[in-house]
């Protein structure tokens, strides 16, 4: 009987591991598309750590360009999104990349 | 990295001469700076040279160039020390978020070179540097002075001297930050530089592409925008040198200051300039100055004249110059008297060159013509021809600008271009046309072509077809005959054009041991892009009988 709870409590350990996906994954397996809803892609993102969420992070709305920034917490990457509002709830993505610096001047080149 | 040390005399030009007034010669504006040209009649520099003698941190240097309100506006300064720019001001103002106020090309003396947006004498936006030695062979992208030297600060390419590679990315005081891709021929991998640590090679996924595509396409929309913006710094400049003879022998030098050893150099200048535009390397209107132009045309004429001597004084350029155009006008005197005299342009075709010196085009555009020659009158030799193939392998003269053959299959809705000489009594010109392929097999369901909507006319027989990574997929061939179909079956057949498959090609060109380089599919090239390549890779092919 022990040994079951044991196998139980184990199982149950690696489930609650497991359960929150590293956020590189998405990155890597090209589940994140250019062009997708800001939506489509806070969904992706409901396994991972907060921390690793950008749709639980930062954001700045550019209203000149209604362009809208985001990033997660722990600034592994950062997400601009078109044709947003300045609730920062939608827009459609139109870069993808892994420094704040690269997000300004896409942000600032863009007329 | 380079950076300019050189003190630049841009901001002192709007220094107002009191007694300057219509045509000057060496006459001394302001301190130890003698002016060559026409004041207007405020007593302003209007357009000539500004030489800066002595007592002057630019001692030495001179500028050459056209003045607005005595502020100099378009032309070149030479620095004591070799180095040249060829500039325009403009009114400072921002791209890419960063000021510039002038645009231009500088040469160090060592022959690196730098050309972009500059604020002041400072590369400050987009640009690009060429190293003559180095690990790094160029750097092209948003430039900025930081950290003691000119380094990428945006998005930007560098590529290596050692292998050719390609690193695009986005960069900060010179270096990779965030996913950058590096591009070794045909192939992509994806390197992440994270706190300085990088890992990979890792695959592109499909947002890597896009963001790849981007950096491509920014790098090339900037690269098409200031060459257009150099274009008419270019004009202005060679109009300016022409506008200043003309005023000045109209309106008579006071001769003033004399400077007989500087007119002798610039008439040696101007001759070395009007014989390397006839030997076709372009210098523009002969001026007498060496100017980035001329000095890129005297390397060609090095170059592709195997001279090594790097200290070669313009008197026996002069020399070499005169001897090489007398051995090609006694090429064209042995060639025209042994085959041309007497003989009648009977029609034209096209061709593209997959290689320094062979030319592809169709067997039936050669296969009546006893001569054969371009449209700079080159003659032409056929080197192979592949009569059930329609194709044949003609020589020219060599060329740096050829294209690549796809590896890649042909789909149907792939996206072609094609290019070439149609109607060439009539249009005269290189003509460009897109369309997609419409089916993967010619007419009678011939294998070995197929069929594409991009328009063609008659002339365009034997250009390439290409796909939109530059690759050449085929090889023009021929249309339906509109009134021959018309009469068999009462209506004009529309896009009825077919290519041979560049397979046939590659088969052909190995079976001559003709070298190519073939590609598969890369970055997709802008229509822009693709036209160039193809302009100055096509050949009109001339026939006469």
């Amino acid at each position: 009987m022990s040994k079951i709870k044991q196998l139980t409590c184990f199982f149950l350990v690696i489930f609650i591991l497991t359960s929150c996906a590293s956020s590189s994954n998405l990155y890597n397996t090209g589940q994140i598309r250019i062009g997708q809803s800001f939506q489509s892609i806070c969904n992706l993102f409901v396994d991972v750590y907060i921390s690793s969420d950008p749709c639980y992070g930062e954001k700045s709305f550019f209203s000149d360009k209604q362009l809208l920034l985001v990033y997660p917490s722990d600034r592994s990457m950062y997400f601009i999104f078109s044709e947003a509002n300045s609730s920062g709830t939608s827009g459609k993505l139109i870069l993808m990349t892994r420094s704040l610096e690269e997000a300004t001047f896409f942000i600032s080149s863009l007329n | 990295m380079r950076v300019i040390l050189i003190a630049f005399a841009l901001l002192s030009n709007s220094l107002i001469a009191q007694d300057c007034n219509g045509a000057v010669n060496n006459f001394e504006i302001y301190e130890d700076w003698f002016f060559t040209g026409i004041c207007n009649n405020q007593g302003q520099r209007e357009i000539g040279e500004t030489l800066y003698k002595t007592g002057d941190e630019n001692h030495g240097d001179r500028q050459v160039g056209t003045y607005e309100n005595g502020v100099f506006k378009v032309g070149v300064y030479y620095w004591s020390s070799g180095a040249i720019k060829l500039y325009r001001n403009v009114e400072e103002t921002y791209r890419n978020s960063l000021p510039y106020d002038n645009i231009g090309t500088y040469i160090w003396d060592d022959d690196d070179q730098a050309w972009g947006y500059w604020l002041s004498n400072n590369l400050n936006g987009f640009g690009q540097i060429e190293y003559q030695s180095g690990d790094i062979k160029r750097e092209v992208g948003v430039i900025t002075l930081s950290d003691g030297g000119y380094r990428l600060n945006g998005y930007g390419l560098r590529v290596m001297a050692e292998d050719d590679g390609h690193w695009y990315g986005f960069w900060k005081d010179g270096g990779a930050i965030g996913d950058v891709y590096y591009q070794l021929g045909d192939k992509v991998d994806k390197y992440s530089r994270i706190s300085g640590n990088t890992t990979g090679p890792f695959k592109l996924n499909s947002a890597d592409w896009d963001r790849y595509n981007l950096i491509f396409e920014f790098i090339d929309k900037e690269r098409d925008q200031f060459n257009k913006e150099h274009a008419k710094t270019v004009e202005i400049n060679e109009n300016h040198d022409q506008t200043l003879n003309f005023r000045l022998a109209a309106l008579g030098s006071n001769q003033a200051n004399p400077d007989p050893n500087r007119s002798s150099s610039i008439e040696t200048i101007a001759s070395i300039q009007e014989l390397l535009n006839e030997l076709n390397y372009s210098t523009g209107t002969p001026d007498g100055i060496l100017g980035p132009r001329t000095q890129a045309a005297i390397t060609a004429f090095k170059f592709e004249n195997d001279i090594d001597a790097e200290n070669l004084s313009n008197a026996d350029l002069l020399i070499l110059l005169q001897l090489a155009i007398r051995s090609e006008v006694n090429q064209s005197i042995e060639s025209a008297s042994e085959v041309k005299i007497g003989s009648k342009l009977v029609g034209s075709g096209s061709g593209f060159y997959i290689s320094r010196n062979a030319i592809v085009t169709n067997f039936h555009v050669i296969a009546e013509c006893n001569y054969l020659e371009d449209s700079n009158s080159n003659r032409l030799e056929i080197l192979a021809e592949d009569r059930v193939n329609d194709l044949a392998l003609l020589s020219g003269p060599t060329t740096r600008n050829y294209l690549n053959l796809s590896l890649d299959k042909i789909e149907v809705g792939d996206q072609v271009y094609t290019a070439g000489f149609p109607y060439n009594d009539v249009i005269d010109g290189f003509n460009f046309t897109d369309g997609s392929v419409s089916s993967l097999f010619g007419l009678n369901r011939n294998t070995s072509e197929f069929q594409i909507t991009a328009p063609i006319q008659p002339g365009n027989s034997g250009g390439p077809i290409i796909n939109e990574n530059g690759s050449v997929i085929g090889v023009v061939v021929y249309r339906l005959d509109d009134s021959t179909i018309a009469d068999q079956t009462g209506t004009l057949p529309q896009n009825m054009n077919y290519g041979i498959k560049g397979y046939i090609l590659k088969n052909f060109a190995d079976l001559y041991n003709i070298e190519y380089v073939a590609k598969k599919k890369s970055a997709t090239m802008s229509a822009r892009s693709i036209a160039r390549n193809a302009e100055s890779s096509s050949v009109l092919v001339k026939c006469y009988e």
